[in-house]
């Protein structure tokens, strides 16, 4: 989980950063100020006029996918656990092959601009409608709050402001992209973030290889939070020839360097050394009070490629057979949630055909996998780069392009930003389109006219706006990697099963569609609240007391929205028109 | 028959992740055992599967438009 407990130290402003990133927000606002001119009637604003090329579309849903929770939180998790953070990188990318295989092509065909249009192509019934809508929202707002949590995290340590500003500025500049251009806006802003995104973390990864590894004394314990750690101790006498090695075949003397690397060689080298992982504790004091010291574990490089090392991930080695349920949980609603987050669905309304949705797909596959590839060297770098923080595991990235030079840091941080920002949008414009297509249409009794569907969609995008600025305030001390986690399984419980029973099943009825998103929302979004993660990160009361008997629910849920669906569907089976 | 061919290549994508998370919560230590180019098998696996997924895509392409 990402470690984003502690508030970043407080830092002079560091102005190039701040130069940068007034220059991409400028950027960015001018774009959009211009595209709005292109996003005229709702298939502009919705859809882009469905005329986005697959290149641009791919990439597109790289920048629409890649958060601030890939991005930062991985890359902070493998920093200081190893392994476990590349089980995310796994989980996230294999969900893109349900979409590919299952979801892309009759999404395209059967939708217009919402998830709802394709769920109900076959029903027209106003209850799938709603219900469509209402988990559009829940889940958007459930993927906005670590998003915007995720921004005011950022923004201390990057430009030296406080946290709030991070939220306001996020709210406002998507805001102002949705509002004013919609779809059009916010597919170029995706793109240029993912773009930008992937290009820098190859040339940092290409950085890291070039520069190896270097044997650093760790040093003693000491008050964390510990800033400036983090490096190899022992490296294998094979990859520092000339070196004087001990009996165990490792050198451990300081300064040793093994050059540049090519990239099998480096997870090789790694895995055959010892490195220091930090780790922070609490320990009572001399004088009767309580400490947290920070404390550099040498681990051996081979452990840390191992899953388990993690707290949330530890139950692998040795704990229950529930914890081992819940880890399997966790991959099942990475694996189905990517093809039910509906800000990812209304991205195959901007291509113009079915081969341009499918090649899009492929585009963003080979993107977001080339960047998951990427966070495991990432990772594995700020670990051994001696630049971390052991109070904000979200900075390992940034900061290791800080060791490359004050440039890279500032353009990391600014795409670090552009990722809340980019992800953001896309969130806010499934929200708008929710509520102006979906729920007013509804509430109306009749389709609105294209100028006032946009307007509605302007309004709400505001309101959403401004409810995630709230969001991002009131939750700004949860941990935003488990908040995306639950995003995955309720948007999985709730929308996978009802629309692999809408696209496939024929006996499948409105009645039935409608019962599995309900029954999939409500278990889930239950199930959460009452679990461990919530008790103890949320509440503050011991996990031990929790209701549910393991955090992530997708393993239970979404067989119990399928249930749902099917029973409904069977025994209420009716003509498909309940209208 | 294109149905065929794109459920048989997510059968075969279900396979490979389904037997990772397996093996991870039920037999962690063969992760461990050395796999080839000199990395273990979690590393090997969990970069295998990435480039399935690339290759899978690229395959899901290359099948004929539609059969309908």
């Amino acid at each position: 989980m990402i470690a984003a407990q502690a508030p970043a130290a407080a830092q002079g402003t560091d102005w190039m950063s701040v130069g940068v990133f007034a220059a991409f927000t400028a950027g960015v606002l001018v774009l959009s100020s211009l595209l709005g001119r292109r996003a005229t009637g709702a298939k502009g604003y919705f859809a882009a006029h469905g005329q986005v090329g697959w290149f641009v579309n791919g990439i597109a849903f790289a920048g629409d996918y890649l958060s601030a929770a890939s991005f930062l939180g991985i890359c902070g998790l493998i920093a200081f656990w190893g392994y476990d953070g590349f089980l995310y990188s796994i989980g996230y990318l294999a969900g893109w092959i349900v979409a590919l295989l299952v979801i892309a092509e009759p999404i395209r065909r059967l939708g217009r601009y919402t998830f709802a249009d394709a769920l109900n192509a076959r029903f027209g019934s106003r209850t799938v409608t709603v219900a469509a809508g209402i988990s559009t929202l829940v889940v958007s707002l459930f993927y906005l709050v670590p998003q915007m949590v995720g921004a005011g995290a950022l923004i201390t340590p990057l430009l030296g402001v406080p946290h709030w500003v991070g939220v306001v500025l996020v709210g406002a500049v998507v805001t102002f992209i949705v509002a004013t251009a919609g779809m059009v806006s916010t597919t170029w802003v995706q793109f240029i973030k993912g773009g930008l995104l992937l290009l820098l973390c190859a040339l940092l990864v290409g950085l890291i290889l070039g520069r190896g590894f270097t044997v650093r004394d760790p040093g003693p314990a000491r008050d964390a939070p510990a800033t400036g750690v983090g490096g190899v101790t022992a490296l294998p006498a094979w990859a520092v020839p000339g070196a004087a090695a001990g009996a165990d075949g490792l050198v451990r003397e300081e300064g040793a360097a093994t050059g540049p690397l090519g990239p099998v060689e480096f997870l090789r080298v790694f895995s055959a050394s010892e490195v220091a992982a930090w780790r922070t504790a609490k320990e009572p004091a001399a004088d009767g009070t309580t400490r947290t010291i920070a404390r550099p574990e040498r681990i051996a490089g081979s452990e840390l490629l191992l899953p388990g090392n993690s707290p949330t991930f530890r139950g692998l080695r040795a704990g229950s057979a529930l914890e081992r349920v819940d880890f399997a949980s966790l991959m099942l609603a990475l694996f189905l949630g990517t093809a039910s987050l509906p800000h990812i669905l209304i991205r195959y309304y901007t291509v113009p055909d079915v081969r341009s949705a499918r090649l899009s797909t492929v585009v963003g596959i080979g993107a977001i996998g080339g960047f998951y590839v990427l966070t495991l060297y990432l990772g594995l770098g700020a670990m051994t780069g001696g630049h971390l923080n052991t109070g904000d595991s979200n900075m390992a990235a940034p900061l290791l392009a800080r060791s490359f030079g004050s440039v890279l840091f500032a353009l990391i941080s600014s795409v670090a930003f552009f990722t809340v920002l980019g992800t953001v949008s896309g969130l806010v414009l499934a929200g708008s389109g929710a509520v102006a297509r979906d729920l007013v249409s509804t509430a109306l009794g009749r389709t609105p006219d294209d100028r006032t569907q946009v307007r509605i969609a302007r309004i709400a995008a505001l309101a959403l706006g401004a409810g995630a600025m709230a969001l991002g305030f009131l939750f700004r001390d949860l941990n935003a990697s488990f908040l995306v986690g639950w995003a995955f399984n309720v948007a999985a419980s709730a929308n996978l099963p009802a629309l692999v029973m809408a696209l496939f099943w024929r006996r499948a009825t409105a009645a039935g569609v409608s019962a599995a998103i309900v029954t999939g929302l409500a278990a889930s979004l239950a199930w959460v609240l009452v679990s461990k993660d919530a008790f103890e990160k949320v509440y503050g009361l011991p996990g031990a007391d929790a209701w549910a008997p393991f955090s992530q629910p997708a393993l239970v849920t979404i067989p119990l929205s399928a249930a749902a669906g099917v029973a409904v569907s069977l025994l209420a089976r009716r003509p498909a028109a309940t209208r | 028959m294109r149905r065929h061919l794109r459920a048989l290549l997510f059968l075969v994508y279900v396979a490979a992740y389904g037997s990772f998370i397996a093996v991870t919560v039920a037999a962690p230590h063969v992760l461990a055992a050395p796999a080839p180019g000199g990395v273990n098998v979690a590393v090997a696996w969990g970069m295998g599967l990435i480039l399935l997924a690339f290759v899978t895509a690229l395959a899901a392409l290359a099948m004929p438009e539609s059969d309908r």
